[in-house]
C-alpha cells in the first residue's frame, strides 16, 4: 500500500466518521481503551513478563527433551556397545584360530612359510563420550519476574517498560539460541547412534566374512594335506628320505601346484586380515600374550 | 565437495574388512563444538562495537566533512552529497555480489546548506555577519578590499537612496510607533546613552534637543539590505519597510548618529576617538536594543516572506503604471476625469497583478534552485554509482593483489577482467539505477523546493517549518518501514529501531542546523569556520546519537540479529548432520549389502572349484578375492611362486 493510497484511505475514514457517528464515536473509544490498555502492560511489566515466561518456558522444554534424548542415547549406545562387544570377541577368536592353529597347519604342508604369530587385537572404542555436555544456563533469562519480582517490575515502571521489554526480548533470543544448541547437540546424538549401529552391522559381517574364510581355508589345507602326503611319499620313494631338496613343489602336476599356490595366497590372505586394524582401537598382541589375556579374562569370569 | 559427497566417497573406496573402522573416521559434523560458534558470532556482533568502528572512524569522517566546507570546490562536492562519510560507506560496504541500501538522501543540514548556496540567501546569518556571507561565502568580499564589496555598496546607495540614513528624505516621524519617543526627544533623553541628558561638561554644551537629536537605525540600511538582498521573496520595499520601522529606531545624538554611519552598535567602540564609555553610553543597552531591532525586523521579513508567497507581497505601483494600465484597458481616448475615476481601480488590478508576478518570480526562482539541486544530486549519485566498483577493484588490487584477487595469469589479462567487471557491473545494474536515480530526483526536487520556501524564513520560524518538514519525513520514511515495502522483511523490533534511528538521523541533523545558528550569534567566528564547526559538530554529535543509540539497543535489534544468525547457523548445522547422516546411512547399507553380495559369490565359486577339484580356477577366484579385500599378493603367478618355493630358503606371509 502506497503512501497515497493510505491518504486516500484516511480520507475515506474521515468521511464515514462524519456520516456515522456513533461507530465512530465507539471506535475512537475503543481505541484509546486499547492504547491505554497497551501503555499499562507495558509500563507495568507485563509484557515484559510475557516475553520472559515464554523464553523460559521455550528453553525449559527444549531441555527437558534434551535430556530424555540423553537419556535415550546412552541406554542404545550401551546396549550397542554390548552388541558390538560381542562381535569383536567373536573376530579376536577367528584371528587368533587363524594365527594359531590354521596358519600352523599350514606350515605343516608348506614348511617353508614363516608368519609372526601375532594378530589385532579389537577393542571397544567410543561411544561412551562422544557429546559435549551442556550445562544448564542460569543466565538465559535477563529479567526474572519470578525471582526478581519487585525490581522486575520497578525497571519496567521507571523506563516506561522499554528497558524491561528489551531484557525480555534478549532473554527470548537468548532462550532461542539455547534451544538450538540443544537441537544441534540432539542432532549429533542421533548421528552418532546411527554410526555406531552401522559399525555393529560393518562388524558382524566381517565376522562372517572371516567365518566363511576360515571354512574355505579349512577345506584347502584339508586339499593341500593330501597332495603333500603324496609328494613326500614321492620324495621317500626316490630318495628314500625326506629331504626338501628332492620335495620340490615343481615336481607337483600343474593342479597340485595351483592348488598350493591356491594354499598360500589363502594364507596369505587370512595373515594380513588377522593383522589388520579393523577398529582404531586394535593393538598388535602375541600370540601367548592374547591367550594369557583371555585365560586372565576367563578367570575373572569365573 | 560436500560432507555428504565425501562420506560416499570415503565409504565406496574402504576395503570390505575396513567399513567399520571407515564409519569411524567419517566426519559427520563440523568438529567446532557449538560454544566456540557461539563465541565467534559473539565476537563478530562485539566487533561492531569497536572503538574504531563506532568512535575513530565517525569523528575522523566528520572532520573531513566539515574540511570540505572550506573551500569552495570541495564545497560543490558536497553539493552533490559526495561527502566522506557518504563515499565511505557505500565504497566500504559494496561488493559485486551484494550492494547494501545505503540512504543517498542528504540529512537537514547537508539539505540546509545546498539550498542556501543555491540561493545565495542564508537567513541564518544576521546583519552582524551580513557582509560576509553573499557571493557563495567569498571572504574577500568580507574585507571590503575588492570590487564585490564595492559594487554591493553602491548598490545599497541605488536602492536605499531615498531612505538612507544621511538622507534629509526620511520621514522618521511618521514611523515613530510611540508618542514616548517624541517625548523623549522633548525631554533630551538619549536612548544610547541610557536614556538620560548627559552632562554638559563631557559631550556638549547643551542637552539634547529636537534641533540636536536624531533617531537612528540601529540597524544601519545598508546591513538590512546585506542581509536580505538575497532573499527572493524581499523587495526594496519590504527591506525599507522592514528598516524603517519603530523597533530600529534610536533618539541619540545627531552627531553620534553620523558617527556610527554604518556600524552597528556592537560594532562602536569609539567616538570622536575616544571610548564610548567616556560619554557614558550604555553599551549593554546599546546592544539589547540592537537584539530587539534585529528581531523586529526578522519578523517582518517572516511576515513580508509569508505575504509573497501567498500573493499578497508589497509592491509599488506608480502613477504611469496605472495610467499605462488604463490606456491599455480602455485605450486612449479617456478624458482626465474619467481616468481619474477608473484609476483607484486600477491601481488595485495593477498592484495585484504585480503581487501575482512576484510570486510567480519567487516561485519561479525556487524551482530553478530545486532543479538545480536535484541534478546536481543525481550527477552525485551517478559518480558514487561508477565510483563504487572503481574503488572496490583498487582495495582488491592492494589486498589480494592485481593477478590473484580475480585469479587470471598475467598483468594485461587481470586489468582486462578488472575493468570488464566493472564495466559488466555498470551495464548490469544500470538500468535499476537510472530509474532509482529518477526517484530520487523527484525526491529531492520537492524536497528542495520546500527546503528553498523554508529559507526564505528567518530564525525561530525557520526552525519550526525545518522541525516540521523533517517530522513529515520522518512519518513518510516510517510508515514505509512499518507499513510498505521498506519494512516487508522486517521484524518489528528492527521496524521501530529503523524508526528510532531515522528520528536519530534527523535530530544530527538539525544539531548541525541548531548550532550554526547558534554560532551566528557569535562576532568573531566568520562565515567559513561557522560552517566548519557546526559541520564538525553535527557529524559528531549525530555519531555520539547513534552510537548511544546502538548501545541502548532500545529494541534489543542486536540480540534479534544475533539470534538470527545463530539460528541460521545452527539449522545450516543441524541440516549438514542430518544430511551426512543419511547419505551416510544409505551408503553403508549399500555397501555393506554389496561388499557381502560380491564376497559370497566369490567364496561360492571358491567352494565350488575346491569341490570340482579346478585348482586353477580355485586360485583364480582366490586371487580375485584378494583384490576384492584389496590385499597385495607377492606372487602374480603360480610358476613364480613355485620357483620361489623351490629356491628360496623361506617365504614370509608378513
Amino acid at each position: 500500500m502506497g503512501f497515497w493510497s493510505a491518504v486516500e484511505k484516511v480520507g475515506k475514514v474521515e468521511l464515514y466518521a462524519v456520516t456515522h457517528p456513533v461507530e465512530t464515536t465507539k471506535k475512537v473509544v475503543s481505541g484509546i481503551c486499547s492504547g491505554v490498555e497497551y501503555v499499562i502492560d507495558n509500563v507495568s511489566g507485563n509484557k515484559a513478563e510475557r516475553i520472559s515466561e515464554e523464553a523460559r518456558r521455550i528453553y525449559n522444554e527444549k531441555r527437558k527433551e534434551y535430556d530424555e534424548a540423553v537419556k535415550q542415547y546412552t541406554g542404545e549406545m550401551d546396549s550397542l556397545n554390548r552388541a558390538r562387544t560381542e562381535v569383536l570377541d567373536s573376530i579376536n577368536k577367528k584371528k587368533e584360530y587363524i594365527v594359531d592353529v590354521l596358519l600352523e597347519k599350514m606350515q605343516g604342508i608348506l614348511s617353508k612359510i614363516k608368519y609372526k604369530k601375532r594378530f589385532a587385537m579389537e577393542h571397544l572404542s567410543g561411544g561412551q563420550v562422544i557429546i559435549s555436555p551442556i550445562e544448564l544456563r542460569s543466565d538465559v533469562l535477563k529479567i526474572d519476574f519470578k525471582k526478581n519480582p519487585i525490581k522486575s517490575r520497578l525497571k519496567a515502571f521507571c523506563t516506561l517498560g522499554m528497558w524491561a521489554n528489551s531484557q525480555a526480548s534478549e532473554s527470548l533470543d537468548e532462550a532461542k539460541n539455547e534451544v538450538k544448541k540443544l537441537e544441534y547437540a540432539m542432532s549429533r546424538m542421533t548421528a552418532e547412534l546411527q554410526r555406531y549401529s552401522l559399525m555393529k552391522t560393518a562388524l558382524e559381517q566381517t565376522d562372517k566374512m572371516l567365518a566363511d574364510m576360515i571354512d574355505v581355508y579349512e577345506n584347502v589345507l584339508c586339499k593341500a594335506e593330501n597332495v603333500a602326503k603324496v609328494l613326500r611319499f614321492k620324495c621317500m620313494q626316490f630318495t628314500h628320505a625326506l629331504d626338501e631338496k628332492y620335495c620340490k613343489l615343481e615336481s607337483l602336476p600343474d593342479a597340485d601346484q595351483h592348488l598350493m599356490y591356491a594354499l598360500f595366497n589363502l594364507s596369505k590372505i587370512l595373515n594380513d586380515v588377522a593383522k589388520l586394524h579393523l577398529t582404531d582401537s586394535s593393538e598388535d598382541v602375541d600370540i601367548k600374550k592374547y591367550e594369557k589375556l583371555n585365560d586372565n579374562f576367563k578367570a575373572a569370569a569365573a | 565437495m560436500d560432507r555428504a559427497q565425501l562420506i560416499e566417497q570415503q565409504l565406496r573406496a574402504s576395503s570390505p574388512l575396513e567399513v567399520a573402522l571407515a564409519l569411524k573416521k567419517i566426519e559427520l559434523y563440523d568438529k567446532k563444538e557449538s560454544q566456540e560458534v557461539f563465541d565467534e558470532v559473539y565476537q563478530k556482533f562485539e566487533n561492531g562495537d569497536s572503538q574504531v568502528e563506532n568512535v575513530l572512524k565517525p569523528v575522523m569522517l566528520s572532520i573531513v566533512d566539515s574540511l570540505l566546507e572550506t573551500v569552495k570546490p570541495l564545497r560543490d562536492l558536497r553539493s552533490k552529497g559526495l561527502t566522506a562519510s557518504r563515499i565511505w560507506t557505500e565504497c566500504e560496504n559494496f561488493s559485486y555480489e551484494n550492494t547494501p541500501d545505503v540512504e543517498s538522501t542528504p540529512d537537514a543540514y547537508q539539505e540546509s546548506k545546498n539550498i542556501r548556496e543555491k540561493s545565495g540567501f542564508d537567513g541564518d546569518v544576521t546583519t552582524l555577519h551580513a557582509t560576509a556571507v553573499p557571493d557563495g561565502y567569498d571572504f574577500k568580499a568580507a574585507t571590503g578590499k575588492n570590487k564585490a564589496r564595492e559594487a554591493r555598496n553602491q548598490e545599497n546607495q541605488d536602492m536605499l537612496g531615498e531612505a538612507h540614513p544621511n538622507s534629509e528624505t526620511i520621514d522618521y516621524n511618521s514611523n515613530r510607533t510611540s508618542y514616548e519617543d517624541k517625548n523623549k526627544m522633548a525631554a533630551g533623553t538619549d536612548e544610547y546613552f541610557g536614556n538620560r541628558p548627559r552632562r554638559k561638561d563631557e559631550y556638549r554644551d547643551d542637552y539634547i534637543t529636537k534641533d540636536t537629536s536624531s533617531p537612528d537605525h540601529i540597524i544601519p540600511l545598508t546591513r538590512v539590505h546585506d542581509q536580505f538582498q538575497r532573499n527572493n521573496a524581499l523587495n526594496t520595499e519590504d527591506m525599507k519597510q522592514m528598516a524603517n520601522q519603530g523597533d530600529n529606531f534610536a533618539i541619540t545624538d545627531r552627531g553620534f548618529n553620523k558617527g556610527k554611519n554604518d556600524q552597528l552598535n556592537e560594532e562602536m567602540e569609539t567616538f570622536h576617538g575616544e571610548p564610548l564609555e567616556k560619554y557614558h553610553a550604555d553599551k549593554q543597552e546599546m546592544k539589547r536594543e540592537s537584539e530587539k531591532a534585529q528581531t523586529a525586523i526578522n519578523q517582518k521579513a517572516n511576515e513580508f516572506v509569508a505575504k509573497t508567497l501567498t500573493g499578497e507581497g508589497n509592491v509599488s505601483v506608480s502613477d504611469a503604471e496605472v495610467d499605462a494600465a488604463i490606456t491599455k484597458q480602455y485605450g486612449k481616448n479617456l478624458s482626465d476625469e474619467e481616468r481619474k475615476a477608473l484609476s483607484k481601480e486600477m491601481r488595485e488590478t495593477v498592484k495585484k497583478q504585480k503581487q501575482e508576478d512576484k510570486a510567480k518570480e519567487v516561485y519561479g526562482n525556487l524551482t530553478q534552485n530545486a532543479v538545480s539541486q536535484s541534478s546536481d544530486y543525481a550527477l552525485g549519485n551517478f559518480i558514487i554509482f561508477i565510483l563504487k566498483p572503481i574503488v572496490y577493484e583498487m582495495k582488491d588490487i592492494i589486498k589480494k593483489g592485481l593477478e590473484a584477487g580475480v585469479a587470471v595469469k598475467g598483468k594485461i589479462s587481470a586489468i582486462k577482467k578488472r575493468f570488464t567487471r566493472v564495466k559488466d557491473y555498470i551495464l548490469e545494474n544500470g538500468i535499476g539505477e537510472l530509474w532509482g536515480m529518477t526517484k530520487d530526483f523527484v525526491k529531492m526536487l520537492i524536497s528542495s523546493f520546500i527546503e528553498g520556501v523554508i529559507n526564505l524564513f528567518i530564525g525561530f520560524y525557520k526552525m519550526v517549518f525545518k522541525i516540521v518538514k523533517e517530522g513529515v519525513k520522518i512519518f513518510v520514511r516510517s510508515y514505509k518501514i512499518i507499513w510498505g515495502e521498506e519494512g516487508k522483511n522486517m521484524t518489528s523490533r528492527q521496524k521501530g529501531d529503523a524508526v528510532l534511528k531515522l528520528v536519530g538521523a534527523a535530530i544530527g541533523g538539525l544539531i548541525g542546523i541548531g548550532v550554526e545558528q547558534l554560532l551566528s550569534q557569535i562576532v568573531i567566528i566568520p562565515g567559513w569556520a561557522r560552517m566548519v564547526l557546526a559541520t564538525l559538530c553535527s557529524g559528531l554529535l549525530s555519531a555520539l546519537f547513534m552510537n548511544t543509540l546502538e548501545k541502548l539497543d532500545l529494541f534489543s535489534v542486536k540480540s534479534e540479529k544475533r539470534q538470527l544468525v545463530i539460528e541460521e547457523v545452527f539449522n545450516a548445522r543441524i541440516k549438514d548432520v542430518e544430511s551426512a547422516t543419511e547419505s551416510m546411512d544409505t551408503v553403508a547399507i549399500d555397501v555393506l549389502n554389496a561388499q557381502q553380495k560380491a564376497f559370497n559369490s566369490i567364496t561360492s565359486s571358491v567352494n565350488k572349484a575346491l569341490d570340482d577339484e579346478n585348482y586353477e580356477e580355485m586360485s583364480a577366484r582366490i586371487k580375485e578375492m584378494s583384490s576384492f579385500l584389496k590385499i597385495e599378493l607377492p606372487y602374480g603367478n603360480v610358476k613364480e611362486f613355485i620357483k620361489a618355493y623351490d629356491t628360496k630358503a623361506s617365504l614370509s606371509l608378513d
